[in-house]
């Protein structure tokens, strides 16, 4: 391992050098490389994670770079998970990327089996409640992220036992839930929510700090405005 | 028990409905503030929203008072 490359985060004493062999031995699979897993991609892979995998099958799409600022215009019409995986493995040579050019789906969601914690970067309900439910039958904690407009939530699900996304939402909503394709986004909103979940990631692995297990945030950018809610288990399990 | 409720709404059910909403009526526990929202607001039917009083996410039964803070929130799409 290049420790110079990590230098300024195995100097945190929080960390050091042990801290950034965990980094190292962990794997993280991210579910989406859009707003999302672009930010949260590119500070994974620059810290150190030793494997990181990445499941997207769209193509990347002009009006996608506004905010999922790792593709140029030369990825136009590219399928994202691979030019995601290129552009992080340049940044980080020594993280051994594994690309998965296909949507999660229930037939396939086993795939997270192989990993230590998986990032939730989807853009759709249907792949979020599949991956809550095989993360709770496969004990793996996974880390949300959501966005409206200018307004964002992040919490960590299945931790340790921890409640899960059917704690705060049993079912998915009757009515339809507007996304950023209809209502629009900030351009910056999904790159500080991806890089809330990539903190939250890095704090895991480490076992440093107070994980957003059992606590939802909830932050507006327009307003400035942080809070947290904490909630508990409330959903049966089955 | 309250005469006046103080409720902060996020996401979509802000732009329906407003940020920051002030409502002269009576509920005592939160299914009676769901109950009484649905009611008033007819768009927020069928959407799922969690109510947070005091800063914790709350069932039903949970009571509300004159002086808790209440929060209205709905899931958010992704990204």
């Amino acid at each position: 391992m290049n420790t110079t490359r990590y230098d300024r985060q195995i100097k945190l004493s929080e960390i050091g050098a042990e801290g950034q062999l965990r980094i190292r031995n962990a794997s993280v699979l991210v579910i989406g490389a859009g707003g999302l897993g672009c930010p949260a991609l590119q500070y994974l892979a620059a810290a150190g994670v030793g494997t990181i995998g990445i499941v997207d099958n769209d193509i990347v799409e002009e009006s996608n770079l506004q905010r999922q600022v790792i593709y140029g215009t030369d990825s136009l019409g590219k399928n994202k998970a691979e030019s995601a995986g290129k552009y992080i493995q340049n940044l980080n040579p020594e993280t051994k990327v594994i690309i998965y050019n296909f949507r999660l789906i229930q037939s396939n969601v086993d795939l997270i089996e192989k990993y230590d914690i998986i990032i939730d970067c989807t853009d759709n309900f249907e792949t979020r409640y599949i991956l809550n439910d095989s993360s709770i039958q496969l004990k793996k904690p996974w880390i949300y992220g959501a966005i409206h407009k200018f307004e964002g939530q992040v919490s960590v699900f299945n931790y340790q036992g921890g409640p899960s996304y059917r704690d705060l939402f049993p079912n998915k909503s009757e009515a339809d839930i507007p996304n950023c394709a209809t209502v629009g986004v900030l351009g910056v909103l999904p790159g500080i929510t991806g890089m809330l979940q990539a903190t939250e990631c890095i704090k895991i692995i480490t076992g440093i700090g107070d994980i957003l297990s059992g606590k939802l945030l909830v932050f507006d950018m327009l307003k400035n405005q942080f809070n947290t809610y904490n909630f508990i288990h409330q959903y049966e399990r089955t | 028990m309250n005469e006046s409720l103080h409720i902060k709404l996020f996401g979509m059910l802000q732009e329906k409905i407003g940020a920051e909403i002030e409502l002269n009526e009576f509920v005592t526990t939160v299914a009676q503030l769901r109950a009484m929202l649905e009611k008033k607001y007819v768009y927020m039917n069928g959407i799922n929203y969690l109510v947070a009083i005091n800063k914790t996410i709350a069932a039903d039964e949970t009571i509300i008072t004159n002086d808790s803070e209440i929060a209205i929130l709905p899931p958010f799409s992704g990204g």
